[in-house]
This record gives C-alpha cells, sequence and structure tokens, in this order.
C-alpha cells in the first residue's frame, strides 16, 4: 500500500464544495486535459515549480543561489525548466515569494493533522474535508485510507471528481466518501473523448451507481464552457439523464459553473500555453436561462458552486 | 423590511453627502466670549454658563424634511473647535484646505474669527498646562515614539455612553429637581459639601440651558409653519413643535418624542464636549419600551418606526470633528466613532434582541454612511436567525456591523470590578471597540497609543534612541551582548515598564487638568453616580472609571521574539550579534539572514502554537502592567491592542525588525497577523488571534479580517460567516469586523502587494491569493468587484 499521497494545496474556509466551512485537499495529477482548466499545476503527477513574475524585485539572490544555474536574469522564460531539479532553494531564498513547488508527499497522520486544526469550524457550519484536486481517484488507497480516518474521527467528507474511474474504486470510496461532486463536461461521448482525453461513459455509469443502486448524495458539476457545451443538444441530453438520476436515484443538485478565466496566471507561472487565453468569462446572467431551464424540469439547480 | 429609504431620507442624505465638510467658528467664539464673563465663578460652572451661552446663541436650523432636528454647527457638516482644550488650529488654518486627506473648508472670516481667541486662551488650555507640569524624563521618553498621548493633548475625553434611560425616564426637569433637593441638604459649613454646591448649580444651569435650546427649535418650527404652503409639511413642523416643547426637558410620552429626545441628548454632548466615541450605545434597548407600548396601542406604524431610525441614522452622520493634521494620520479619514451598540442582554443574562434591533440593521444597510458606526454584542444564546441578519448586514461591504462577544466582554468588566448585573445590562462599545457601560463610566479610552515594535527597538539598542540620540529608558545589555532569551524578554520588559510608567505620569497629569479646568456639566448631570456623589464626570462622580491605552504591533513583536528564541538561541541559524548587524543596515547585504528570519521561524496568524504562544504571553505581560496603575477619579487603567490606523505612523517610526519587517513598512494593525505573514487562511488566522487572552484586554482588541465579495455569496455565504464568526467567540474572541473589499481595496493591493498578502480570491474550483494574479487578471476582477457593489 502506498504510504503517502501527493497533494499541492489545502485550501481552509471553502464554502463552495460541499456543506458548511471545508478544509480543501487538492490531490495532484490528472489524466483529462480539460483545455479551460484554471488549475494546471494540478494536471501532472510530477513536482512542478512555478515563479510569478510580477512579484520579482530582481534582488538576485535566486540566480546566485541556484546549484543547477538553472535560473536566468530575465523575468521571462526565468526558469530553465531543463536543468532545473526541483531542488526548492529558490522557493525557500526569495524574499518575496515568487517561487513555488507545487506538489507534496504526505502522510494521512500529516493531512488529518492539517484537517484538525479546522474542526471547530466543521461543529459550527456542519462543513468538513473535500478532496478535490487534480483527480483524488488517481490516489485510491491513500484517499480511501485517509478519508475513511476522517470518517473514523467524526469529519463530514466530500470528494470533487471527473468520475471516470473504475467502479470498484468509487464503489469502494462511497463507504468513506458523505457527498460526491461529479464533473459532466459534455454529454456526447465522441466530444468528450476528442477534447479531453477520454470518454464519459465511466463517468455517467458512475454516477447511475452511486446516487441510484448506493443511494449515495451526489450533486453534477457542470462546467460552462462557451464554444463546448452550452449547446441546445448537449442541454437537452443533460437534462434527460438528470431526470433519469432523479427518478432512480439521490440527486442533491446540479452546480452550472461559469467559465472564468482566473487560471491564466498559473499558466504563465508553470510556462505553458492556456488554449482558452482569449476566451471571455462568463458572468452568472449568462446562465440564468440554463438554470430555468433545468429549474422548469424540476431539477435541484443553481449557478456557481 | 423597507429594503429602501423613503424619498424624504434619501434626499436628506444627498444634501449631507454632497456637501463638502467646512471649519466652523462659531462655538469657539461663543464659548470665549462667556468664559471672558465668568471669570469670578468656579470651572465647573463657567463650562456649564459656556453651554448655555452656545445653546442660547448658536444658529439653528431646522432643514427641509428633517423629522427630527437639531444640528452640530453654522451649517451642514460645520466643524466646531474647542480652544479650551488645544489652539493647534491656529498654526494650520491655511493649511484645512490643502490637506490630502480629512480636507476642511474654511473661509476668511472663519479665521479672523478664530485668530481672535487665542489672545484669551494662550497659556490656559488643557495641553499647555499640562506641558508645564509634566516631567522631562516623560517628556523624552514621549519623544522616542514609544508611546503618543497626542490624542489626550489635543482633544477632549469622548468615548461616553450617555444615559438615555434617565433622560427617557425623568427628563432634564427630573435631574433640575434633584439637584435643587441636594442643594437644600448642604451646609457650606462642611466641607465635604462645599465643591458639592458648584456642582449642582452647574447641572442646574445646564438643565435650564436645555430646555432654551430646545424651545428655540420648537419656536422655528411654529414659524416655519406659518410660512409652510405645503399642507402635510406643515403638520409635521407643527409637530416637530410641540415635541421640542416637551423633551428632552420632560420626558417623552410616546416613540417620536423618545426618538428626538435621545437625539437631543446626543446632539448636546457633541456640542459640549471635544473628543470623538461619544456613543449611543444600547439604541435598541433602552428605546424598546417606547416601541413596544406605541405599536401595541397601535399608535405607530411599523414604516414610519424604520423612517425615524433611518433619521436618526442620518443625524448621526451629520456630526463632524476636525482633527489636527498630524493626529489625521493615526486616525485616517476624521473618524467620530459615534457607536451604536444592539443585541446584548438584560441584567439577568437572557436575550435582549427584538424588533427594534432587526429595523436598526435594517437601517445601517440602508443610509449607508460611515457614521453612526455600528456594532453588535453576540453571546452564547443569540439566535441563529439573528446573527444571519448580522451577516446580511455585514456582506453589503460597510465594515459594519463589527461583531462582539459578549461571553469576553462581561468577565472582562467583571474582572475589573464591574459587577455582573451591570455588566450584562450596560455594557456597550464606547468609541471604537473599547468597552464601556452606558451611563455609568467615565473613560479616558485614548489616554496613549504604545508602539510595542519601537519598544522592541529601544530594548534592542540598551535603552538608547537612535532617532533622539538619546538614553530614554534604563540601560539593560544591548542585544549583541545577551546570552538568552530570557534576558532579551526581561530587557523588554524593562524598557516597557519603564515608558509604561511615563505614560501613567502623563496621563495623570492631562486628566487633572481635564477636571480642574475643561469641566463637562451636561454629561455630569445624567452620569450614574454624579449627582448622589455631587462630583463632576472627570472628579470621580461616575460609578465606573477607566483609562486605556492600547499597544500596537503585537504580532511584529511576537515574530520578533520568535525569531530571537528560535533561530538566535534555540536552533544557533545565526548569532545575536550577526542579526544585530544585519538590522542596523536594513538587511542589505544580509539577504540570507533575512531569510531565515522570514521562513524558518512560525509567525503569528498561522495556529501554531509556539508563536502564539509568545503573543499571548506579550500581551498577558502588556495587560499585567497597564493593569496595576490606579487613576485620578478612583478607577483603573484597562489595557487595549487596537491600532486605528497607527500602525502606518508607527512603522515609519521603526527600522528593521528581527521578523525580516524592513526599516519603516508599516507594522501589523491591532490583533492581525504581521503584513504577509498569514500563509494558512482565515480560519487559521482567526484561531491564533483567539487565543490571545481577551479577557485581560478590558479596553477592547480588534481583528479585522478581508473577503472578496464571492466568498459570502449566496446563502452559503451567510451560513458560514456565522459559523465563522460563532467560532471564532467558542474559541475566544472579542472582537471581529469584516472588510468586504471595494475595487479600491483591490487597487490598493496591486500597487502593495505586500500588504495584502492573505485577500483571497475564491470562486468555485479556482483558489489563488489576489496578489498572485497577474494585471490583466486583477483587473479583470476589480471591474466584477465594482460590477457587485454598483
Amino acid at each position: 500500500m502506498r504510504k503517502t499521497g501527493l497533494i499541492y494545496s489545502i485550501q481552509r474556509y471553502c464554502i463552495h464544495d460541499g456543506p458548511g466551512i471545508r478544509t480543501n485537499i487538492f490531490f495532484k495529477g490528472c489524466q483529462l486535459r480539460c483545455p479551460w482548466c484554471a488549475n494546471p499545476e494540478s494536471q501532472h503527477k510530477q513536482r512542478e515549480l512555478s515563479f510569478v513574475s510580477h512579484k520579482c524585485t530582481q534582488c538576485g539572490l535566486c540566480i546566485k543561489k541556484c546549484p543547477q544555474n538553472a535560473l536566468r536574469k530575465e523575468k521571462n522564460g526565468r526558469i530553465d525548466r531543463k536543468s532545473c531539479d526541483l531542488c526548492g532553494l529558490c522557493v525557500r531564498c526569495c524574499p518575496s515569494d515568487c517561487y513555488q513547488i507545487f506538489g507534496r508527499e504526505v502522510t494521512v497522520t500529516e493531512l488529518l493533522e492539517e484537517v484538525e486544526r479546522d474542526r471547530p469550524f466543521y461543529q459550527n457550519t456542519g462543513g468538513g474535508v473535500t478532496a478535490t484536486g487534480g483527480e483524488p481517484t488517481l490516489q485510491p488507497e491513500f484517499l480511501t485510507e485517509f478519508l475513511g480516518a476522517c470518517k473514523d474521527r467524526g469529519i463530514d467528507t466530500a470528494m470533487e471528481t471527473h468520475g471516470n474511474a473504475p467502479a470498484q474504486v468509487m464503489e469502494r470510496l462511497a463507504s468513506v466518501v458523505d457527498h460526491f461532486l461529479i464533473d459532466i463536461k459534455c454529454m456526447d461521448n465522441g466530444l468528450h473523448e476528442r477534447v479531453i482525453g477520454a470518454g464519459n461513459q465511466n463517468t455517467l455509469e458512475n454516477i447511475r451507481m452511486l446516487a441510484g443502486k448506493m443511494d449515495k448524495e451526489v450533486s453534477l458539476r457542470i462546467p460552462c464552457i462557451p464554444g463546448f457545451n452550452l449547446n441546445e443538444k448537449n442541454r437537452k441530453e443533460l437534462i434527460l439523464f438528470a431526470k433519469e438520476i432523479v427518478k432512480t436515484g439521490n440527486l442533491h443538485m446540479i452546480h452550472l459553473l461559469p467559465y472564468h478565466n482566473l487560471g491564466f496566471s498559473k499558466y504563465e507561472a508553470l510556462d505553458r500555453e492556456y488554449a482558452y487565453q482569449n476566451v471571455m468569462a462568463l458572468r452568472d446572467e449568462e446562465l440564468a436561462e440554463y438554470e430555468t431551464e433545468l429549474r422548469n424540469e424540476g431539477l435541484p439547480v443553481t449557478i456557481g458552486g | 423590511m423597507a429594503v429602501e429609504m423613503t424619498e424624504r431620507c434619501k434626499r436628506i442624505r444627498e444634501r449631507l453627502v454632497y456637501t463638502d465638510p467646512i471649519i466652523c467658528p462659531e462655538r469657539a467664539v461663543l464659548w470665549t466670549e462667556s468664559y471672558k464673563q465668568t471669570e469670578d465663578q468656579p470651572p465647573v460652572i463657567r463650562a456649564a454658563m459656556a453651554l448655555k451661552e452656545t445653546l442660547s446663541k448658536m444658529t439653528i436650523h431646522i432643514y427641509e424634511d428633517e423629522l427630527l432636528v437639531g444640528n452640530q454647527g453654522s451649517a451642514l457638516r460645520a466643524a466646531p473647535l474647542h480652544p479650551q482644550i488645544n489652539l493647534w488650529f491656529l498654526n494650520e488654518l491655511d493649511s484645512f484646505e490643502k490637506r490630502e486627506g480629512s480636507r476642511f473648508l474654511i473661509s476668511e472670516e472663519a479665521k479672523e474669527k478664530l485668530r481672535s481667541v487665542e489672545e484669551y486662551w494662550r497659556g490656559k488650555t488643557v495641553y499647555e498646562r499640562t506641558m508645564a507640569l509634566l516631567p522631562q524624563e516623560a517628556i523624552d521618553s514621549m519623544n522616542s515614539k514609544m508611546f503618543t498621548c497626542s490624542y489626550t493633548l489635543a482633544t477632549g475625553t469622548g468615548h461616553f455612553l450617555l444615559n438615555f434611560e434617565k433622560v427617557l425616564r425623568d427628563g432634564f426637569h427630573g435631574i433640575q429637581r434633584e439637584c435643587e433637593e441636594h442643594l437644600q441638604q448642604l451646609d457650606y459649613a462642611v466641607p465635604e459639601d462645599f465643591e458639592k454646591f458648584s456642582v449642582y448649580k452647574a447641572v442646574i444651569i445646564v438643565c435650564e440651558a436645555v430646555k432654551i435650546f430646545a424651545e428655540r427649535y420648537a419656536a422655528l418650527a411654529e414659524e416655519m409653519a406659518k410660512e409652510e404652503n405645503n399642507v402635510s409639511r406643515r403638520e409635521e413642523l407643527l409637530r416637530i413643535a410641540s415635541i421640542c416643547r416637551r423633551v428632552p426637558y420632560y420626558p417623552p410620552r410616546d416613540f417620536y418624542e423618545a426618538v428626538q429626545c435621545t437625539w437631543f441628548q446626543q446632539l448636546i454632548a457633541q456640542i459640549e464636549s471635544d473628543g470623538t466615541g461619544l456613543s449611543v450605545g444600547r439604541l435598541d434597548y433602552f428605546l424598546w419600551p417606547f416601541y413596544k407600548k406605541d405599536r401595541e396601542e397601535e399608535k405607530l406604524e411599523k414604516s414610519f418606526a424604520e423612517e425615524l431610525m433611518d433619521s436618526f441614522w442620518l443625524k448621526c452622520g451629520e456630526i463632524i470633528e476636525v482633527w489636527n493634521e498630524d493626529d489625521s494620520r493615526y486616525f485616517g479619514g476624521h473618524p467620530i466613532s459615534q457607536t451604536i451598540t444592539l443585541g446584548g442582554t438584560e441584567a439577568d443574562g437572557s436575550d435582549s434582541v427584538n424588533e427594534l434591533t432587526y429595523i436598526c440593521l435594517d437601517s445601517t444597510m440602508k443610509v449607508k454612511l460611515p457614521q453612526p458606526s455600528v456594532c453588535v454584542r453576540v453571546h452564547k444564546n443569540s439566535d441563529f436567525a439573528f446573527l444571519r441578519k448580522c451577516a446580511e448586514v455585514i456582506r453589503c461591504g460597510l465594515g459594519m456591523p463589527a461583531m462582539y462577544n459578549d461571553e469576553i466582554a462581561i468577565p472582562s468588566l467583571m474582572n475589573r470590578g464591574v459587577t455582573m448585573e451591570d455588566a450584562r445590562r450596560n455594557w456597550g462599545v464606547a468609541g471604537c471597540v473599547e468597552m464601556g457601560l452606558q451611563g455609568q463610566m467615565c473613560h479616558f479610552a485614548n489616554s496613549g497609543y504604545f508602539n510595542l515594535v519601537k519598544c522592541l527597538e529601544i530594548t534592542m539598542d540598551g535603552g538608547f534612541d537612535r532617532g533622539t540620540g538619546k538614553q530614554v529608558g534604563p540601560k539593560t545589555k544591548p542585544a549583541e551582548e545577551m546570552e538568552s532569551y530570557e534576558e532579551f524578554v526581561e530587557a523588554f520588559k524593562a524598557q516597557f515598564h519603564c515608558a509604561m510608567h511615563h505614560m501613567v505620569e502623563i496621563g495623570n497629569v492631562v486628566n487633572t487638568m481635564h477636571a480642574k479646568w475643561i469641566t463637562l456639566p451636561f454629561i455630569t448631570a445624567f452620569t450614574e453616580d454624579c449627582i448622589g456623589r455631587g462630583k463632576e464626570v472627570h472628579d470621580g462622580g461616575a460609578k465606573y472609571n477607566h483609562d486605556g491605552p492600547q499597544g500596537v504591533g503585537l504580532a511584529d513583536v511576537a515574530d520578533s521574539l520568535c525569531v530571537i528564541k528560535k533561530l538566535v538561541f534555540e536552533e544557533h541559524a545565526f548569532t545575536m550579534k550577526e542579526l544585530m548587524e544585519a538590522i542596523r543596515a536594513d538587511f542589505t547585504g544580509h539577504e540570507e539572514i533575512r531569510v531565515q528570519a522570514l521562513k524558518d521561524a512560525p509567525k503569528y496568524g498561522n495556529n501554531n502554537r509556539y508563536v502564539d504562544d509568545i503573543a499571548r504571553n506579550v500581551l498577558t505581560y502588556f495587560c499585567e502592567e497597564v493593569g496595576q496603575y490606579r487613576n485620578l477619579r478612583g478607577g483603573v487603567f484597562v489595557p487595549g491592542q487596537y491600532s486605528n490606523s497607527a500602525n502606518v505612523p508607527f512603522g515609519e517610526d521603526c527600522g528593521a525588525m528581527p521578523n525580516g519587517r524592513k526599516a519603516h513598512t508599516p507594522i501589523a494593525e491591532a490583533c492581525s497577523p504581521s503584513h504577509g505573514a498569514e500563509k494558512h487562511g482565515p480560519t487559521q488566522a482567526a484561531l491564533s488571534v483567539a487565543h490571545l487572552d481577551h479577557v485581560l484586554v478590558t479596553n477592547g482588541t480588534q481583528y479585522n479580517q478581508k473577503y472578496h465579495p464571492n466568498t459570502l455569496k449566496g446563502e452559503k455565504g451567510l451560513e458560514a460567516l456565522v459559523g465563522l464568526i460563532k467560532t471564532f467567540f467558542e474559541a475566544g474572541g472579542f472582537h471581529i469586523q469584516f472588510n468586504v473589499v471595494s475595487a479600491d481595496t483591490l487597487r490598493e493591493a496591486q500597487k502593495k502587494p505586500e500588504k495584502y498578502r492573505d485577500l483571497v480570491v475564491r470562486v468555485a474550483g479556482y483558489t489563488a491569493f489576489f496578489v498572485d494574479l497577474n494585471k490583466a487578471i486583477q483587473d479583470d476582477i476589480i471591474g466584477r468587484t465594482e460590477m457587485n457593489f454598483a
């Protein structure tokens, strides 16, 4: 069994990913490549160094310290990623916190300690811990053990997932997850496969299994992406699917998540291209009609997390 | 609830917001004229006569649309000056209009009039009388900028929570009768009685003055009614006239009269006394019986009650004071801290929230002015619906209401000798965050501000101040020579002890001068137990008497001590000598030490016990030092931990610090973590703050959190905010206030990212600190924030 998990961030006072005040654990690594992804640092399974250039005062300390001579003087293209061995000296010596390494190994005990620190807030709000990412189900043993330990301590658990995991993994997780938040990127299997790199059949089946047969509380997260899934056909199919789940299972809520481009800075910091760089963010109002459509079908729906 | 003000109130608000503040010479001139005529009288009678002269002759207005009447200055937003305390304004007459912030217009005529009062007051002000008496060591200590007493040296006491209940019950007529009865019992042959004669006589003069003042409004209203063509306005004016014939001299008979009575009392206190923090206190509690009775008897429409409360809020918004330019740095935006405290408990501890409480919260939300400042008392039985309502108001982005924890305040006051019943029933916020007692306390709440960071700097230099080049404290070992952490802490304590002693010296002299030469016969008239004791309120008449100095910069001190403890003496990462060299060079050429200081020692604000214990110990020590002093009125000194905007000028006065802070940058505000130290988000910072022993800090602690509006969106946003407040309070916090950031704040954060390291922007599925975003994205968020607040 794996002794450690790879996470890249812990965020506190999260209120959009399950009930109450929650502590979000961001797991690193995801096998899908949604081109609009707002968290590029979550995708790779390897540790990664980022550099936020506008905070740099060009004090030169990092360049002097770097044992691999992997840092250039210029702010643009600062890191020579071929030479960098992620030793972290630049992160440590930068007084302006320009550098950050995404990805750290944690044990279940360490992670529990982090989560316990917010316990008083869970108690007053019905909150708890939310495993998100990246894709938490890529680290099934660690995740099950961690969430199981949370349950043993009476901490509420939620998991945000793209749902594309083997049914046995989901089945096992169902015993330690109180609230499932599962993404449906689009209903068309072909399009899903073409754009994202995998089909959606697995996800839809898992939703059927969890919400239906296993009677777990499932919420659907619908990223609303201009030019991808906002067409009528997709909406109709989604409604059909959601109505099926409502009829046979425990569908808690449908979240329509308006596309935003806030992740752009992070692509820059990782020296990566953002395919959605020029796509305008959606305002909540632009989804009002979509929301009404779902509501008129008797579906539980809200805009935002 | 009415979601909007009535058209009338909107017009009043418009008028107020679009009037530029000006300087008003009228009060200064009338006050001076009176003082010239009363040289042969004792001070308390002179003050009473000056108030009477002012209330009889000052310009009065009933502005269009008003339901409540009573103005402070000769024109709307005209700020009075108080020459009896300090003549600072004579040096600034030509710069009022040139100020960058807190700007005031002033006419040449006004300047002339103000210059004319100098001749009489020169040599007689509280400031001059105080400076003449101060020991040189105290002045040196103050000049080193370890503390400032600029507030008490420049302004009046302020910080009273007036006894509205007594006036609502007895009227000033009743108070006058009480004094007359006392006078009959007095005997000039009894030494103890001698001074009481003057006090009672002064209060009687004040009661008459109040009657004259209100009747002037009645006469004006009657006159205006005659000229008024609009029938409904004419009726309103006649109603105003009849109310002003009655209150506050006679007690009110209905809710409308009670509200007008309360306003007159609040206004006259503002005219009599300089000084901020003259607070309304528990408005929803003491007006409740009038509201309840009128509603039960079906004499009062709820909508009219709402309009009256909105009017009261607008009236409070009119009050204006002018600060000198230097103090404007410490108190940015000329705050008046006219505070209203809602919620709380009865004397038996049961919840006292009522329908009027909700109306008051709505008024806050509708009127949207910086004044009055609104606070809420929360206790363990406060219900969710009420807290949710508060969260709704907070979400509007006014930074109000500020939330206060009864479970800390009540034991805190009891720890300073207040009875449980008084604490439960009468505690309210006096000014910023200070715990006051309504109608029972004389509170020099701003007796000094301590720059704890400067004190640490002077400790490092063995009591020597590099700024003034003087030895300002005891000669302790310079930091380089110290051999243990304990030794450093002892030296810090020795320096603080000495500075605190000097501050108390100054405080006591100032207070004596106020008691002797200023006197407040109006506030004396109703403050418990001034009439019973026959003593003026500055002179020990009040039932409770507190003096409060504040500490500023706790987080920087705790973080610095932590670096010394952990990195110098435990881990030997560098020596004390190396650290001192780095600090004196502002870390230039010593960047590695700075990096170690910043990153290898835990920082207060992350729920880390090692450094949080240091912070707690420093604060506890501060409280013990302050708490051992008695004041002249038979009360005690009580410690506070808040900064207003003093953390910025205080920072300018300080060099680099062991925690890695660069020279002359701002120090931490109030109880907040130092800039950039908070790395684990709002929940962990709140738990660090709650770890301090707030019960000891009877002059109040202050803790601000900043949120982007997205965090508070929807029903979940409200519930989570309530949860956060409850959890913070259960963990032991006293005060928490939320800045829902405006677009302006975000722009500021763009310019000064180091100050806004902790500002989180949250969108579902996305997580980032605002300062980590690039400019284009930041601009985008600013644009959206503006839309949210439009």
